[in-house]
């Protein structure tokens, strides 16, 4: 689960967010989509239910004239987000951005679900998982470190393992974990459409609730 | 377990079946009168076995007495078939009674007779038992006391408080007895003050015990008394009485009829005859007036409505309505008809909580007919039962058959009926808004507009008059009264439903009033995702959180409707033609709700509510001010709003009207988080003041209809958005949410307050409340305790040391309802629940009523014992330290512990302290600016301290200290500065010994001067730290009159309240506090020539009032200099900040009985150093 998706063309085009999966509660998801400005390119509703490959729930965002990033907010209840099937955009770069995640939902019986990471220059990786702890495994699926039994002891205090910026990494969640991190991290299911946002709209100091009142 | 007189023997009881206790030779009679099993749900993952009397203190009054036995076996492969319980009742080493039976169905319910037992103490030994194998002992015991009989005759005054308007209006209200005083309902009567006899009808609502050898609680009582005025405000003329004893019978009264025939029930009130039908329920049918008919109708009659795609759903179509004589008594009778809207054309066999489904939305409607009246009240509640994402509805109502309509008049508040002719397309009212209405033809062409329809219409039919009233239909708009040439409908959604586009629905003055749900074409309960963006737009926060506004838009935006309920309260009329006039007077009758009390000293003599004190602003003044007008504060607020509207007419609130028509969005709703809805019903039963009726009917509804759930589909699995809730019947809304029928609920826990509708019941009859709280709630409580929901609204296992109050407040509302229905297994739901409250420091006094129910019905004597360790340590030391073992926790309202502290011991402080707890004079500051509509004063915390003020008042009144009460006045604190005493001046007229009662709470010790009127020091005191309930010097009789000086060294953190004497009293200082509290000293010019006052609040808000209060003068918010003109009239000087000042010293009073000027000498005088 998260709430921020971003996403980044490599040219301008009309580009479409794409929702298939089950959304099971009312009223469904509000989407957002807001371009490297800071503007609010598309404000929508995305309506609860089912949603299939054949017929996905689909917004479009036209061509602007700059190849440029968005990035997406979307506001709703948990269990609508985790319905939805990743990823949710036609672009070729996707991440989830945030502190906070609920990870490890299986998508199919018995499995568990692994997302992917990497470090921009000069990041550090420092988080807890509320609810259980986790494993980082490298892009061979060996262990590289294990929260549970390098991670620190006393409560509250954030695991913080050497990792190199730029190297793939998978967060191996043993159940459903809530991760915090001290500092936004970008996940992605898809190493491929891994990228390192800009920054340019940093989504945390825009007042994105604004002007939909009405 | 062995018996000293004879062995144990076993008594198997065949489950599920009443078993009389054969004859068993004990020393004296056997007591057991009945042991029957009940069916226990076993949910637990743990064993419990609760062995549990029904009470710790019995008197002889109760006659009857109860042990239940209950197991939940925790599984680990125990079968509840291989249980059983044996219990040996003894009395010393007496045996009194013993069993041995199954306890297949996981509870044992155990009847006993008392009165064959003589009083002391009595003990229960118990077993679970696996065939030999002991896997439980428990224990427990009781104790029965000789208490005399109360008078077993008298006369109950029986007061009108709205008066009758029109003779012979049917009113039917509740009297509570004392326990003890009457045996059997047969045994009353009505009659006039004169003594003459009238018919009435009785019901018993609620015993003192649970089996009908208990005396009578609450008797339910139908009567039709003669036109008459308002008892209130006067209080003095009570036209009727109620007469009970022995040889008492009531009048012959002219019974209604219902008989059940193959088609339904007919019913014979006299002047009209009708059919109710079981199939094809149409409401009414073959309706004879005087043996004339006036309405015959057909299956496209009665309750309807109409979804978003046009379908049609009938309750005439329903074939399995479920018809039955709910309640009759000599004056009335009431048919209740349960069923679905099913759809036209369809079988009625599939449901869906979305579409296509056969059956959408449930009704329950009561038919209530009166002896000798051409009326009947329809009460009809439809229950929504869809999911409000998906279906909307066109138009929702009922309709009534009305041959040839050739004029209609439809009836105006306060303003002629509007009457027009009927043509073929008809015409209907529609209140669009809450001040708007418009009458206008088919063609939907305008007629007539005005602000507030009368809830009626009158049609003139070929068969008549038939007249169709709806209350509190402006207050609930939308709705319409429609007539076609042939029919009368009242549309309690709108077919004719308008969009209002001039309205910007998220304007920061609109957002709170959903405007979603109350306007347009279709009735949509789905919140717009707007009321999310504009709630973090006007907090400029857009968290989610359930402590946040927003986090209360969102939750709107996904809460689901599924469950709630709206009950319409409707009088359809027949008459002759020619009748018009009398219909009108009828149907203004129905509107104002006609009712009638026991006389209030009466209903808090009886204890029946508890230990309270009637209406006494002769002694409480500040007390009886804080609840009349703090609750009138609360409905100004809620117009100033203009929250009005079928959705939300007057709920409660945790938050604040924020000025400007602007209400705060966190926490905007609430069902009862502080036991609100407890407020109108026992303030009204106190004191018979009929605005509370129409507060606590208004809220009946609210809280009834939309705030509890009735209905749950067990394949709907929407969650709301904070708790993750599903449905759960009988639950109660709490208040993280905007829409009240959203956000979180629980069915035990603080959040509720069920007292409230069991309350309106006793004193109402209103049988929708007792079904809501006895078919929905109880049932959830005791037999759906397996649904998975249940876990999360159950929130009475949950303590947090320091705030037990979910447990505290489920021990109140489990007592009060097992009052009501007497249900074994409420007591199995308690037992463990008990042992929680009754743990260190989990004893939670004032969330409810928990610890007064438990001191009053069940005796507790751990309870009582921790209360009064509690109290008296918390005396002694000022609140620091309670003793860690102790299970009294001082928690947000010590006015209720000290209030039952003092009841329990009147020859202690308590209750003189219970008045100290809670700062009243904060209280009485608070009513008036919440009623000056001065915004961000958050209501949540008035009824933590003013459901608690009857008890306060009723403890002080029966203490030692009871001639003290009129020393709090009305809690207003006197000027004073600190580092200056107060220059207090008394005149005394003749020579007399006079008392200075200084109350309050002290926080360092300070002098008190008093001087003679030849200005000598004629005492002197120390005045010590603490809580002084009073401090009392006697000035003795002296031999002199004149003016006395009183030096008052109190300090501003000191709170003492003036007056101080009973003599005229005036207070000299041109500086002085009042602590934010509010203060209102009244001056006047001291040489009879017109003055300038001129004062400056201290950065805050002050005013100078006119003598009557009635037009303020002059007033700053913000601390400006103020100065007035003011006459020999005099003035108030409105002080609502900390300080204020004047160049000059002012003489203040508290009115202008106690102001005079004094001499020149008496404002020289010094304090002696």
């Amino acid at each position: 689960m998260f709430d921020t998706c971003c996403v980044r063309e490599t040219q301008d085009q009309a580009w479409r967010i794409r929702i298939v999966g089950v959304l099971p509660r009312g009223p469904g998801l509000f989407a957002m989509v807001f371009d490297q400005e800071g503007r609010r390119v598309l404000a929508a509703e995305i309506p609860f239910g089912t949603h299939t490959e054949a017929k996905p729930f689909t917004l479009t965002v036209p061509a602007d004239g700059a190849a440029q990033e968005y990035v997406i907010k979307l506001v709703g209840q948990q269990d609508n987000f985790t319905g939805i099937r990743l990823p949710i955009t036609d672009l070729p770069f996707e991440v989830y951005r945030g502190r906070y995640f609920a990870i490890g939902y299986p998508t199919a019986p018995g499995q568990l679900r692994r997302v992917a990471f990497k470090l921009a220059p000069g990041m550090k990786f420092a988080a807890q998982g509320h609810g259980g702890g986790f494993r980082i495994l490298d892009d061979r699926g060996e262990v590289v470190a294990d929260s549970v039994k390098d991670g620190p002891k006393e409560r509250g205090a954030l695991f913080e393992p050497a990792l190199q910026p730029g190297v793939t990494y998978w967060i191996d969640p043993p159940a459903i974990v809530y991760l915090g991190t001290r500092d936004p991290l970008c996940l992605t299911f898809d190493p491929d459409r891994w990228f390192a946002p800009s920054g340019k709209l940093d989504i945390d100091k825009l007042r994105w609730w604004k002007g939909l009142g009405q | 377990m062995k018996c000293r007189h004879f062995a144990f023997r076993s008594l198997l009881v065949p489950a599920a079946f009443a078993l009389l206790c054969p004859a068993m030779v004990f020393a004296q009679p056997a007591p057991i009168l009945e042991t029957r099993a009940a069916p226990w749900q076993q949910v637990s993952a743990t064993r419990v076995f609760s062995v549990f009397p029904e009470r710790e203190e019995y008197s002889t009054l109760d006659r009857v007495g109860r042990l239940v036995l209950a197991v939940e076996t925790g599984g680990g492969g125990v079968k509840l078939s291989d249980l059983a319980v044996e219990w040996r009742l003894a009395r010393g080493a007496e045996t009194i009674a013993e069993q041995r039976t199954p306890i297949s169905e996981g509870l044992i319910d155990v009847s006993l007779d008392l009165r064959p037992l003589t009083p002391g103490r009595y003990d229960l030994a118990a077993r679970l038992m696996k065939g030999a194998e002991v896997l439980v002992e428990k224990s427990a015991f009781f104790r029965l006391s000789e208490e005399p009989l109360p008078p077993q005759r008298g006369r109950v005054p029986v007061i009108l408080p709205r008066g009758v308007p029109v003779a012979g209006w049917p009113i039917q209200f509740g009297v509570p007895f004392p326990k003890g005083a009457l045996w059997s309902e047969r045994n009353i009567r009505m009659v006039r003050a004169d003594g003459t006899p009238v018919p009435c009808g009785v019901t018993v609502r609620s015993r003192w015990g649970h089996r009908p050898e208990s005396s009578v609680r609450w008797l339910g009582v139908d009567f039709q008394p003669e036109a008459a005025g308002a008892w209130w405000p006067d209080r003095r003329e009570v036209k009727y009485y109620l007469e009970f004893g022995p040889e008492v019978a009531p009048a012959a009264a002219p019974r209604p009829k219902a008989v059940e025939t193959p088609d339904g029930i007919e019913v014979d009130a006299g002047a009209l005859r009708f059919l109710v039908r079981r199939q094809g329920f149409n409401l009414l049918d073959n309706v004879r007036l005087n043996g004339a008919p006036v309405l015959t109708s057909t299956p496209r009659h009665g309750l309807y409505l109409v979804d978003h795609e046009g379908a049609t759903y009938r309750a005439a179509n329903d074939r399995a309505v479920a018809l039955c004589i709910e309640e009759q008594t000599d004056l009335r009778v009431v048919l209740r008809a349960e069923g679905w809207y099913v759809k036209d054309g369809s079988a009625g066999e599939t449901l869906s909580h979305s579409l296509p489904t056969d059956k959408l939305c449930k009704f329950v409607t009561r038919i209530e007919a009166h002896a000798g009246k051409p009326w009947v009240r329809v009460l009809t509640t439809w229950i929504l039962t869809y999911d409000s994402f998906t279906v909307r509805l066109r138009d929702v109502g009922f309709s009534l058959p009305a041959p040839g309509v050739s004029r209609a008049a439809f009836g105006v508040e306060g303003a002629p009926p509007i009457v027009q002719p009927v043509g073929p397309d008809g015409l209907y009212l529609i209140q669009h808004l809450h001040n708007a209405f418009a009458v206008e033809n088919g063609q939907g062409q305008p007629l007539a507009r005005g602000a507030h329809s009368a809830g009626w219409v009158a049609a003139d039919t070929a068969l008549g008059w038939l007249t169709l009233g709806h209350r509190e239909t402006w207050q609930r708009f939308p709705k319409e009264l429609e007539v076609l040439p042939d029919e009368l409908r009242l549309h309690i959604w709108p077919a004719h439903g308008r969009l209002h586009p001039e309205i910007n629905d998220t304007a920061r003055d609109q957002l709170h009033r959903l405007w979603f749900a109350h306007q347009g074409r279709e009735l949509t309960l789905t919140c717009p995702w707007r009321y999310y963006f504009a709630a973090a737009e006007y907090y400029d926060d857009p968290s989610t959180s359930s402590y946040k506004a927003a986090g209360h838009a969102i939750a709107a935006v996904h809460a689901a409707a599924m469950g709630i309920g709206v009950t319409s309260d409707c009088l359809i009329q027949f008459a002759p033609a020619g009748a018009e006039e009398r219909e009108a007077r009828v149907a203004a009758a129905f509107q104002s709700y006609p009712h009638a009390l026991a006389a209030p000293q009466w209903t808090c003599d009886s204890l029946a509510l508890g230990w309270q004190h009637p209406y006494d602003p002769e002694r409480f003044a500040g007390a009886e001010e804080i609840i009349s007008a703090g609750m009138r504060a609360y409905w100004a607020t809620q117009d100033a709003g203009g929250i009005y509207g079928m959705w939300l007419y007057r709920p409660w609130h945790h938050s604040a009207y924020f000025g400007n028509g602007v209400w705060d969005l966190y926490r905007l709703y609430n069902g009862s988080h502080h036991y609100e809805a407890v407020m109108p019903w026992l303030f009204y039963a106190r004191s018979g003041d009929p605005f509370y009726l129409t507060q606590g009917m208004a809220n009946l509804r609210e809280l009834t209809d939309i705030q509890i759930t009735h209905y749950s589909d067990p394949n709907y699995r929407h969650k709301d958005y904070v708790s993750h809730q599903r449905r759960l019947v009988g639950s109660m809304q709490h208040d993280d949410c905007i829409a009240p029928w959203g956000g979180d609920h629980a069915i035990l826990g603080h959040v509720t307050c069920y007292n409230g509708p069991i309350m309106a019941h006793y004193l109402t009859g209103d049988l929708r409340a007792r079904e809501v709280l006895v078919e929905e709630w109880q049932r959830t409580l005791v037999a759906d305790r397996a649904n998975r929901e249940y876990v999360t609204a159950d929130l009475s296992p949950t303590v947090f040391i320091q705030n037990p109050r979910n447990n505290s407040s489920s021990i109140g509302e489990i007592l009060d309802l097992y009052q009501l229905t007497y249900d074994a297994r409420l007591l199995a739901l308690l037992a463990p629940r008990l042992d929680i409250y009754l743990s260190p420091k989990c004893m939670g006094a004032d969330w409810g009523y928990p610890l007064h129910n438990l001191l009053l019905f069940h005796g507790s004597s751990v309870a009582r014992k921790a209360l009064l360790d509690g109290v008296k340590e918390f005396a002694a030391t000022g609140g620091k330290t309670i003793s860690p073992e102790n299970p009294w926790r001082p928690l947000h309202s010590l006015i209720e512990s000290f209030a039952l502290a003092g009841i329990l011991q009147p020859e202690a402080s308590y209750a003189l302290d219970a008045f100290h707890a809670n700062d009243l004079n904060y209280w009485r500051h608070w009513v008036w600016r919440v009623g000056d509509l001065e915004p961000r004063i958050p209501l949540c915390p008035f009824p933590d301290t003013a459901i608690y003020l009857p008890r306060a008042m009723g403890a002080l009144a029966r203490s030692v200290h009871r001639d003290t009460a009129l020393a709090f006045g009305d809690f207003q604190e006197m000027p004073r500065i600190t580092g200056r005493p107060l220059r207090c001046i008394v005149r005394e007229d003749a020579d007399r010994e006079f008392a200075v009662h200084l109350v309050g709470k002290v926080k360092q010790p300070f002098p008190l001067q008093v001087f003679g009127p030849d200005n000598t020091l004629l005492l002197e005191r120390q005045v010590p730290a603490g809580w002084q309930s009073p401090f009392t010097v006697t000035v003795p009789k002296d031999g002199k009159t004149g003016q006395y000086v009183l030096f008052i060294g109190a300090g501003q953190p000191d709170v003492l309240f003036a007056p101080v004497t009973e003599l005229p009293e005036v207070y000299v200082t041109a500086y002085w506090t009042g602590n934010n509290n509010g203060q209102r000293f009244f001056t006047r010019p001291t040489g009879g020539t017109p003055e300038i006052i001129q004062v400056q609040p201290h950065r805050g808000g002050g005013a100078i009032l006119s003598a009557d209060l009635s037009r303020t003068l002059v007033s700053t918010d913000s601390g400006e200099i103020i100065k007035a003109e003011i006459g020999p009239e005099g003035a108030w000087v409105y002080n609502k900040t900390c300080y204020i000042g004047s160049p000059t010293p002012l003489i203040l009073s508290r009115g202008p009985a106690r102001w005079f000027a004094p001499d020149a000498d008496k404002l020289d005088l010094q304090m002696k150093k």
